[in-house]
């Protein structure tokens, strides 16, 4: 008995079936990060202070497996040092052949989520100055070349809200208590976030760099990104952000044994938060451990 | 853009030269000069303060070539301080609206540009054109289409939608197969499909989302989806006069805005189906057609971050009956996306020719609320002379869900109307138009006359009046009339109209928007070649 042959006219439907099936189940998505955790602040309105001088911030999406990314160490390392207590830095471990190492632990699911959140950057190293668009391109981050002129043109600025911050951290415990404030001296109609970021430096791990002609061993890490206490893209401050609206924050966290509380920071910063316009407005750090 | 008009082109030229294709197009042109006139809140747009004119136009060329399967076309569209797309706010631009090219390969057609296609009723996906309400929903992509035989189509296309002169940044990917299967003994025909679609935000669109979600209260926030995944499944069936169609479609969850600005994880469904009845057995002629349709947050866009008439994929059109008269067409029950039962049944009957009577009882509700409810009967009769129509209608309006005005009474109208037209001889004709619509809220009550007068084939001439005679909104019973005047040359029509047009809702083909009042004159003119 000879089978009928098999037409294309009949495979179309089962192929057209099968896509469907197969996009279908295709359905499953990682999605977006949502904040679902409760943010409790204390708001008042007092006599506006006088304008704080501009502390801008620099993020550095880096990474200990990127040849290049040694360069925009250097990079924000000049710029501190051009501008004493004017600059901030924080280094964000998001290279995409990190960890070099697995026993390194510099890179973070908010490392991660930032750079799906600023960029997708498509280039390491990628710095941004206060998240400011300087070349209106859409485009927020810059090439460690840009780093200093740009920062230059933010430091001259006043920033429209005032912060403070302020560390308690129990050496038995590990726990570390961050109370900030954030204190608006003019108005500001843009949705605006607090962030709070820890950062430890001094780390000491292997690096890939291409100006020492490959690893070095005892590479020194600075201004890693440990933990972010709020949501990696800030938690909001939701009133109407008028000349002196005060906001007052606290947050608790429990610092784990590898890391070194005496070389950590905790950084707060008042951003933006539009999806067209994220700038930094103003920033402050202080050591953990005084 | 300079290679796509390079090649088509070449295109053009090659064929025409070695084909044995056709070419052919129109031009659409439309100029308006506004006139202020506070009286009925035509003023205080740009239009009217400063602007004093705007003008909008499409010129479309086609080229066809059976021999070789390839079809192309180029549409040029100009806005000039255009009022056309958000009412209010003038809009210039001036660049290809459209292009497309097309090519047949035995039962394989490709097809790459700007796509309208419609997969099915429409429910879930359609790309289409619109022009007095400014909606220019094409598929900027590839489709390819593939005949199995005879009876059997699938279609499958991916691209993004048009916006103006660029493109939303969402990705949609889509297919169809709809077939048709005749059964000869006993007579039944079958019209079944299958239809999906795949919506994938931007990351800039996702941001937006984000952020607003991030703001709310824990309790509303949920994580949104990038993708959106929306089909049906359908089917007509006929059997001798009588056919029954039915179509149900499923969307997954995504965030749709709840019609408050807030975001919402939803999924959607849609049941629609139709009965109708069509003999010559009975008079000269009768039909009966009933339609229900349930929609249940149905909210089918390129975004969420979209709103008005911008970004839609698919086609909801209001399911009431679509009245023409301009009284009885005044409230019209757009289609409530977000949740609606809406139903009407449609009796058609000619005891004999030139005697047609027409009822229609159509009603929309939603979960707590009656939205809209319509009465309609109408009574033609044609003899050679002339053409007489008589009829009413009553309508239950729910203004506060229909044109989101808070504390809005429900607006009852009784209108009785009258059409006549009449021949006096071969060339010239007259018709005349009378229409009452008594209505205690809103507006109040008006009265609308309009009689017109045709030298065919060239010229026509109209005067009509819509008068608020009891005015509910304003201090003086105002007018709102209109003189017009068209010319026919060959292929080409000129208008030229005088208006003063009240605001409210202007639906064509279903789709409704909401225009504010108008005050000017229209120039208008269309030229096929």
């Amino acid at each position: 008995m000879s089978m009928k042959p098999f037409s294309n006219k009949n495979l179309m439907p089962i192929l057209a079936a099968g896509s469907l099936f197969f996009i279908i189940s295709a359905c499953e998505e990682v999605g977006p990060a949502i904040n679902f955790t409760e943010t409790t602040y204390t708001t008042y309105i007092e006599t506006p202070e006088t304008p704080q001088d501009k502390v801008v911030l620099i993020e550095d999406f880096t990474g200990a497996a990127c040849p290049n990314c040694p360069d925009g160490h250097i990079a924000v390392a000049d710029v501190i040092a051009n501008y004493p207590n004017k600059i901030i830095a924080i280094a964000e471990y998001n290279f995409p052949s990190d960890p070099l190492y697995i026993e390194q632990n510099m890179v973070t699911s908010e490392s991660l989520d930032l750079n799906g959140y600023l960029g997708p950057v498509s280039a390491w190293p990628a710095i941004f100055i206060d998240r400011k668009d300087f070349g209106a391109d859409g485009d927020l981050e810059e090439l460690p070349a840009n780093v200093a002129a740009s920062a230059a043109e933010q430091v001259t600025l006043t920033a429209p809200v005032n912060l403070y911050i302020e560390n308690t951290f129990d050496n038995v415990s590990r726990t570390l208590t961050v109370s900030v404030k954030v204190k608006y001296t003019s108005t500001v109609i843009l949705p605006n976030n607090l962030s709070i970021v820890l950062t430890e430096s001094n780390i000491i791990a292997a690096q890939i760099d291409d100006n020492a002609g490959g690893e070095v061993e005892d590479y020194v890490h600075n201004h890693v990104l440990r933990k972010t206490l709020t949501f990696f893209s800030g938690d909001a401050l939701p009133e109407e952000n008028v000349a002196g609206r005060v906001y007052e924050f606290e947050y608790t966290y429990a610092l784990p044994a590898n890391w070194n509380a005496d070389n950590m920071y905790a950084i707060a910063f008042v951003h933006n938060f539009e999806a067209d316009n994220k700038e930094i407005l103003q920033s402050t750090e202080r050591e953990i451990v005084d | 853009m300079r290679k796509i008009l390079g090649v088509l082109f070449f295109v053009f030229c090659v064929n025409s030269l070695f084909g044995q294709g056709s070419f052919s197009g129109d031009l659409q042109l439309n100029t308006e000069f506004y006139q202020s006139d506070s009286l009925i809140g035509a003023n205080g747009t740009p239009h009217y303060d400063d602007l004093l004119s705007g003008a909008y136009g499409w010129l479309t060329t086609f080229y066809r070539n059976d021999q070789y399967g390839i079809e192309a076309g180029v549409r040029f569209d100009i806005f000039n301080n255009s009022n056309l797309h958000e009412p209010g706010i003038p809009y210039t631009d001036a660049g290809i609206g459209r292009w497309y090219i097309s090519k047949k390969i035995d039962a394989l057609r490709i097809t790459g540009g700007h796509i309208y296609e419609q997969f099915g009723t429409g429910i879930v996906y359609r790309s289409y054109e619109e022009r007095p309400l400014g909606i220019d929903n094409a598929l900027y992509g590839l489709e390819i289409e593939y005949a199995i035989n005879e009876n059997w189509t699938v279609k499958v296309l991916g691209g993004q939608m048009k916006d103006l002169f660029s493109q939303f940044d969402p990705v949609l990917k889509g297919g169809t197969i709809e077939g048709f299967i005749p059964i000869k003994k006993p007579k039944i025909t079958l019209a079944p499909g299958v239809t999906f679609i795949n919506r994938t935000l931007d990351k800039d669109n996702m941001d937006i989302i984000v952020g607003q979600i991030n703001s709310y209260d824990l309790v509303d926030r949920f994580v949104p989806k990038y993708n959106m995944f929306a089909g049906s499944v359908f089917n007509a069936l006929t059997i001798k006069d009588v056919t029954w169609y039915a179509e149900y479609a499923k969307k997954t969850h995504e965030a749709i805005n709840d019609g408050t600005g807030q975001l919402v994880d939803e999924d959607g469904s849609v049941i629609y189906t139709s009965l109708s009845y069509s003999t010559t057995k009975i008079g000269n002629g009768f039909g009966l057609t009933g339609q229900l349709r349930i929609v249940d947050n149905w909210v089918m866009r390129t975004s969420p971050n979209e709103t008005l008439l911008q970004g839609f994929i698919d086609y909801l059109p209001s399911l009431t009956k679509q009245n023409s008269l301009r009284l009885t067409a005044r409230y019209q029950a757009v289609a409530q996306s977000l949740g609606e039962l809406a139903y009407q049944v449609n009796a058609t009957f000619t005891p004999k020719k030139g005697y047609t009577f027409n009822a229609n009882y159509s009603k929309v509700t939603n979960d707590s609320l009656d939205l809209f409810q319509e009465i309609f009967v109408d009574f033609e009769m044609r003899k050679t002379k002339y053409k007489l129509l008589l009829g009413g209608q009553l309508i239950n309006y729910n203004q506060e869900v229909f044109e989101n005005e808070p504390d809005r009474p429900i607006v009852k109208t009784i209108t009785p109307f009258a059409e006549l037209t009449y021949k006096f001889s071969r060339k010239k004709s007259m018709r005349v138009e009378l229409q009452y619509q008594n209505c205690k809220q809103d507006f109040g009550s008006w009265v609308y006359g309009l009689i017109e007068f045709n030298i065919a084939p060239k010229w026509s001439f109209a005067l009509s009046d819509m008068w608020n005679y009891e005015p509910l909104r304003t201090e003086e019973a105002l007018h709102y009339y209109s003189v017009f005047t068209g010319y026919t040359h060959k292929s080409s029509r000129f208008t030229l109209n005088y208006v003063k047009q009240i605001a409210g809702i202007v639906c064509t083909g279903g789709v409704c928007r909401y225009e504010p009042a108008f005050s000017g004159l229209k120039a208008g003119m269309v030229a096929t070649f």
